[in-house]
């Protein structure tokens, strides 16, 4: 079964306030798959009604959804004022070079993403990066290799 | 519903949750907000949990919300029947065995203890006396305990927004109402809906987004506007970089948005409300749903709510990460599923909002002080504040600050007061200046550091009210903060309007340009006439108010940029090449953290200490950064 028929199918029995908020689809898209693959979009417009070009301008708009598919582990890097204050800048340099890739993009062997994140509202415990979800805390920039490391392995 | 099965329905719940909220025996609560769960609250949690089977222990185990006081998180708080409640600091999983034996052995472990509260006083109910609450168990209490009140984080706060927030179980519909809760919805309910507007529009209350447009003048308008359905919105997409005190609130007491809401869709005649909340806050999202669950199960929303005619709902809808769609129009688009475009304005969401019909946008913290306003009355929330900004505001204080967390304030209270008294001042590096206001505000210097907080007051000096505080220590530059409001800017645009989507990458391109040492001169007079250009010339709030923080560095730090520009030098050490390191060595404490941390091995130790080589030097600074005594100084690249 393709993408486009396995997404139809899910979508099947949404009521039409549902059907009407192209971002909502999206966002169920991205929860299933870790990201929007190109079909989809062309089944939500197909579900909505509406042109292609208005569903990928909604996809592309938003920071939340991603076109290409993302590796095994995702690292945010919060690059929030108060995360820049204490040194953000640094650990995204860090962990670029440690990653040889660059913010937004996947390591080479798929595992890794490295993107960043406005602020997540965690400021007093800054700076902070979020590996898979789960939020961690004042982070020296020391801490950064072993991290790298434990998800790797 | 008669109004005495309306008081028999409110004893009931009020029974059930001064039950809970102060039961026989020992109660353990732990702070579980975000900003707890992130310092490692869950695992405190679960490891008290254990504990108390292991140790054979009784006692009842709770959560709270934020009490604010984020710096000492996990927090930890244990009430004892006829004792008081003590609050502990910093409990991390292996401080759970050695507190709860203390209690297990009758006494009140002395570890970690930062203060004892002896009285509650909720805003909206009587008085309790935890002390001479009930009958007691004999516990030994160390000597010369602090009173919360004492403490200097809590001294000058007045909590009306965080009335509840760290005291009750956030989801406890019934603690929620033996604090006084929904007492306000009972009122509003009696009222004429005209009257609630004009006590809203005789409090004085202004949007606490920062905009600051008088909420009952807003809510007239939506009641003015025809239109058979109406919606109110709370817009809960705090988006500004390093601000979270409405996460806070929402975490911490999401009744209380949900009462103010409802008591806002019955005055203008909305049947339907939605919390636009972003995504980055799937706590907050998971107890408001929970809360909306609760408060449909006993009738303080959906269908007749407390048997009346009224009836009002409330979905939460969530953003897909994007800062325009904090503004108004851009919000509306986004619930409507559409990009989160701003469109001009006339016609006001008021006239034609959501769907094209009369809609109400309020912030969080603005819907959360509506019960009690209603409560208390005008009055009351008038006599607090200034001239022209009434009541508190909530802040979140944050970057280099000795004790971070949120503060809830009366309008007029002096800045350093926050940032020096409440806050404990920057730390060892002193003040800089203190950012307000987010990538639409500005930064005040010292010099105007000591200025009250109020609309008016922070407007003219460049600074706005909607974010939260930022505290910059010496050691931050102020180009690269520029530079950095001015990259959120860039990414954040959603690149609808011209002067916003490409000005504000002119002015990126100048500043990078200051930063890596290629700026000149005449960079300054462009800069200033892009953001004019921008203020006046963009479509909405975003790429308006864009330009503020480099004006306002500008204004208060141009030796900054003039240092970068002519000297080729970033004073505070943090651009990459305006500087050369040195290693103080009379002060060094030999700790080596600075060669650890070198993004080019230049750091090497020698018998004398630390040497750095200047060729392999490539100025990254996290040297600086790292030191914890401020002995590697940044110094001009031709001394």
């Amino acid at each position: 079964m393709g993408i486009s028929e396995e997404i139809r199918n899910k979508f099947k029995g949404l009521t039409s306030e549902e059907r009407s908020r192209p971002a909502t689809l999206l966002k169920r898209v991205q929860a299933e798959y870790g990201y929007v693959p190109e079909d989809a979009l062309e089944v939500i417009a197909g579900l909505t009604g509406l042109p292609l070009s208005q569903i990928k301008g909604v996809a592309t708009f938003y920071a939340s959804f991603s076109l290409r598919p993302r590796g095994t582990h995702v690292i945010q890097i919060c690059q929030g004022t108060a995360c820049h204050v204490k040194g953000a800048k640094r650990l995204k340099e860090r962990l670029e070079s440690l990653l040889n890739t660059e913010t937004g993009q996947t390591t080479e062997d798929g595992i890794i993403t490295l993107e960043e994140v406005r602020c997540i509202g965690c400021c007093n415990r800054a700076p902070v990066v979020v590996v898979d979800g789960r939020t961690k805390g004042r982070i020296n920039i020391r801490e950064l290799e072993p991290l790298i490391r434990d998800l790797r392995d | 519903m008669e109004q005495d099965t309306i008081s028999a329905k409110y004893n009931e719940l009020k029974e059930k949750g001064l039950l809970s909220l102060y039961p026989k025996g020992i109660k353990i609560t732990v702070g579980m907000s975000t900003c707890g769960i992130v310092a490692g609250a869950d695992k405190t949690y679960e490891t008290f949990g254990q504990g108390l089977s292991d140790l054979n222990l009784e006692a009842r185990l709770t959560k709270t919300g934020c009490l604010g006081l984020c710096e000492e998180e996990p927090l930890v708080y244990i009430l004892v029947e006829g004792k008081g409640r003590y609050i502990y600091g910093r409990i991390g999983p292996g401080d759970v065995y050695a507190l709860l034996s203390g209690l297990k052995n009758k006494k009140i472990p002395k570890q970690n203890l930062l203060c004892k509260v002896r009285e509650d006083k909720p805003l909206l109910g009587g008085a309790v006396n935890i002390e001479e609450l009930k009958q007691g168990i004999e516990l030994f209490e160390p000597p010369g305990l602090q009173d919360i009140k004492a403490l200097p984080f809590f001294a000058r706060q007045m909590k009306i927004a965080t009335r509840n927030s760290g005291l009750i179980d956030p989801i406890s519909l019934e603690e929620y109402v033996a604090m006084g809760g929904y007492e306000a919805l009972k009122k509003a309910l009696l009222m004429d809906p005209e009257d609630i507007i004009e006590t809203v529009m005789l409090s004085g209350l202004r949007g606490r987004g920062g905009a600051g447009f008088p909420t009952g003048a807003k809510w007239h308008l939506t009641r003015q506007s025809e239109g058979k359905e109406k919606y109110v919105i709370c817009n809960a997409d705090e988006g500004n970089p390093g601000a979270y005190m409405d996460r806070s609130i929402l975490e911490g007491d999401p009744f209380s948005v949900l009462e103010g809401m409802t008591i806002g869709g019955y005055a203008m005649g909305a049947q339907k409300g939605i919390i636009y909340l972003r995504e980055e806050y799937p706590l907050a999202a998971s107890i408001l749903n929970e809360a909306i669950k609760r408060a449909m199960d006993q009738g303080f929303l959906g269908e007749h709510i407390l048997g009346g005619d009224f009836s009002f709902h409330i979905e939460v809808i969530k953003g897909h990460r994007a800062y325009v769609c904090g503004e108004e129009t851009a919000l509306i688009a986004s619930i409507e599923g559409k990009m989160g475009e701003p469109r001009p304005r006339p016609p006001f969401p008021t006239e034609k909002g959501l769907h094209g019909r009369p809609t109400c946008i309020n912030n969080v913290q603005t819907w959360a002080y509506v019960p009690p306003i209603i409560a208390l009355g005008h009055e009351w929330f008038r006599s607090i504040g200034t001239e022209y900004s009434k009541g508190t505001k909530v802040f979140s204080v944050v970057g280099d600050v000795q004790k971070s967390g949120v503060v809830e304030i009366p309008m007029g209270t002096p800045i350093g007061d926050i940032v020096n008294g409440i806050c404990g001042g920057p730390g060892p590096w002193g003040l800089k200046a203190v950012e307000m206001g987010g990538p639409g505000g500005g930064f005040l210097p010292v010099s105007l550091v000591n200025m009250p907080v109020s609309y008016e007051g922070l407007l003219e000096v460049g600074a706005a009210l909607g974010a939260g505080l930022v505290v910059l220590g010496q050691n931050r530059c102020m180009v690269d903060m520029a530079l950095h409001f001015m990259e959120f800017a860039v990414k954040e645009s959603c690149g609808k309007c011209l002067p916003c989507r490409e000005g504000t990458l002119e002015i990126l391109r100048i500043l990078r340009d200051i930063a890596e040492g290629r700026g000149v001169l005449a960079d300054l007079r462009v800069l200033e006439d892009l953001s004019t250009a921008l203020k006046y010339a963009s479509l909405c709030g975003l790429g308006q108010t864009a330009p503020n923080p480099i004006m306002s560095a500008l204004k208060y730090f141009k030796e900054e940029f003039l240092a970068h520009i002519s000297h080729k030098f970033c004073p505070a050490g943090v651009c990459k090449g305006l500087f050369r390191v040195k290693i103080d060595r009379y002060n060094c404490n030999n700790c080596g953290e600075c060669m650890i941390v070198c993004s080019n091995q230049a750091i090497s130790k020698t018998n004398n200490g630390y040497d750095i080589d200047v060729i392999k030097c490539n100025g990254c600074g996290n040297c600086i950064y790292i030191c914890p005594i401020k002995a590697i100084k940044p110094i001009r690249n031709e001394d």
